[in-house]
């Protein structure tokens, strides 16, 4: 399923529940969609990159398993976008479920 | 052996270009994902090649993930290149009647130009996410530019020195030339075609940007995008009727709206660089 526009709310929520990096984000967003969210994860990095520039997310490094990995945390300016994205998702999906819903009684 | 030479062939597609710093760290964070990949893989009961192989499908295209990392990673220099670039054009355009005996270098410069600003464009409206419009439109004027270009040149070689070759780059040499046209010949019918597709690129364009939340000053850009389109079609329906009288007035007035969309880019492109950052790369250690 194509949902290039709500990569940005998903990868805020992944990161709201915890520090992250790019394959534990992919996997969940994966997993917790039962795979219907599926992407190519080349793409997901860029996305990442891009909030870590706008100073949503900030990134660190942390050893694992003998390899330095990149993790991301949420800012306190990531965590205010993600409370305005959820907001418009429900507003938006309410709408559509609203127009569905009445394509399903006629 | 190879299924590992696949993966640095992707990520060298993936990283290219991008400054040595940022592509070693990208290039960690990229091979840190794709042996997590393969070990899941693996533990699914695969065979290591069919893991690798289902590892580098999970990554997708090396070359979207370029572009991707491109936009993010050097959008700040791409577009103050481009702004300077678009200034750069904008003073050709000024005194472009200057090089009416210069045609062949003055053209090569314009086209070289058009196409670095509406490649710019185009990675700035890829940003936020694919406008099909937008693609479209450039890809138009890119056409039609190149194929002026290439008819300009063969009108040249065939003896149609002018105004094949100048009219489209810079209208203002038409009124220096005087009506001295050539009678209507291929080369004009490939040409005026090749302005009106340009044309109307830049009319499909309008739309697209005029709607732009994003862009500064987008009514005067759309306006100055319309006159532009309507003047470029007028000048291509002159040069088709071999009609100074029609070329002139249209590509005046071409000119004039060409003048102040070039102005509004450099500003668009001035700002979209003040708001873009080449990522710091300044992860901590926890």
């Amino acid at each position: 399923m194509n949902f290039r526009g709500s990569l940005t709310l998903l990868i805020l929520y992944v990161l709201s529940k915890g520090p992250n990096h790019g394959y534990q984000i992919a996997k969940a967003i994966k997993q917790q969609s039962q795979g219907i969210l599926d992407f190519k994860e080349g793409t997901l990095y860029p996305t990442l990159h891009g909030l870590e520039g706008q100073g949503m997310i900030q990134a660190f490094e942390q050893a694992e398993n003998g390899r330095t990995r990149r993790y991301y945390r949420l800012t306190q300016d990531g965590r205010a976008l993600l409370e305005e994205e959820l907001d418009e998702w429900s507003r938006y999906s309410s709408a559509v479920n609203d127009i569905l819903k009445g394509a399903q009684l006629s | 052996m190879s299924v590992q030479h696949d993966f640095q062939r992707w990520l060298s597609t993936a990283t290219r270009g991008l400054p040595a710093p940022i592509k070693a760290m990208i290039a960690e964070e990229l091979a840190a994902h794709y042996e997590d990949a393969f070990a899941e893989q693996c533990s699914l009961g695969f065979l290591p090649i069919d893991a690798h192989r289902a590892a580098l499908a999970q990554l997708g295209s090396p070359r979207a993930t370029h572009r991707a990392l491109c936009a993010v990673h050097l959008a700040r220099r791409r577009f103050l290149r481009a702004a300077l670039v678009t200034m750069i054009s904008l003073f050709f355009l000024v005194i472009g009647a200057f090089f009416a005996f210069q045609p062949l270098a003055f053209t090569m410069f314009g086209i070289a130009f058009g196409c670095y600003i509406l490649e710019s464009l185009r990675t700035l409206l890829d940003v936020p996410g694919p406008k099909k419009h937008a693609a479209v439109a450039i890809t138009t004027i890119e056409i039609g530019l190149l194929s002026s270009a290439v008819v300009g040149s063969l009108g040249m070689l065939g003896g149609y020195s002018f105004p094949v070759m100048v009219v489209f780059i810079d209208p203002l040499v038409l009124t220096q030339l005087g009506p001295s046209l050539q009678m209507v010949s291929v080369v004009h019918v490939l040409l005026a075609m090749s302005i009106v597709a340009t044309g109307v690129g830049w009319l499909i364009l309008s739309d697209t940007l005029g709607q732009h939340a994003g862009l500064p000053f987008r009514r005067l850009l759309y306006a100055s995008l319309v006159v532009n389109g309507l003047g470029l079609i007028g000048v291509g329906a002159g040069v088709l009727m071999s009609n100074p009288g029609v070329i002139i007035p249209m590509a005046l007035v071409m000119t004039i709206a060409g003048l102040a969309r070039q102005a509004i880019l450099i500003l668009i492109f001035v700002r979209a660089a003040r708001q873009s950052s080449d990522i710091p790369w300044r992860g901590s250690h926890a």
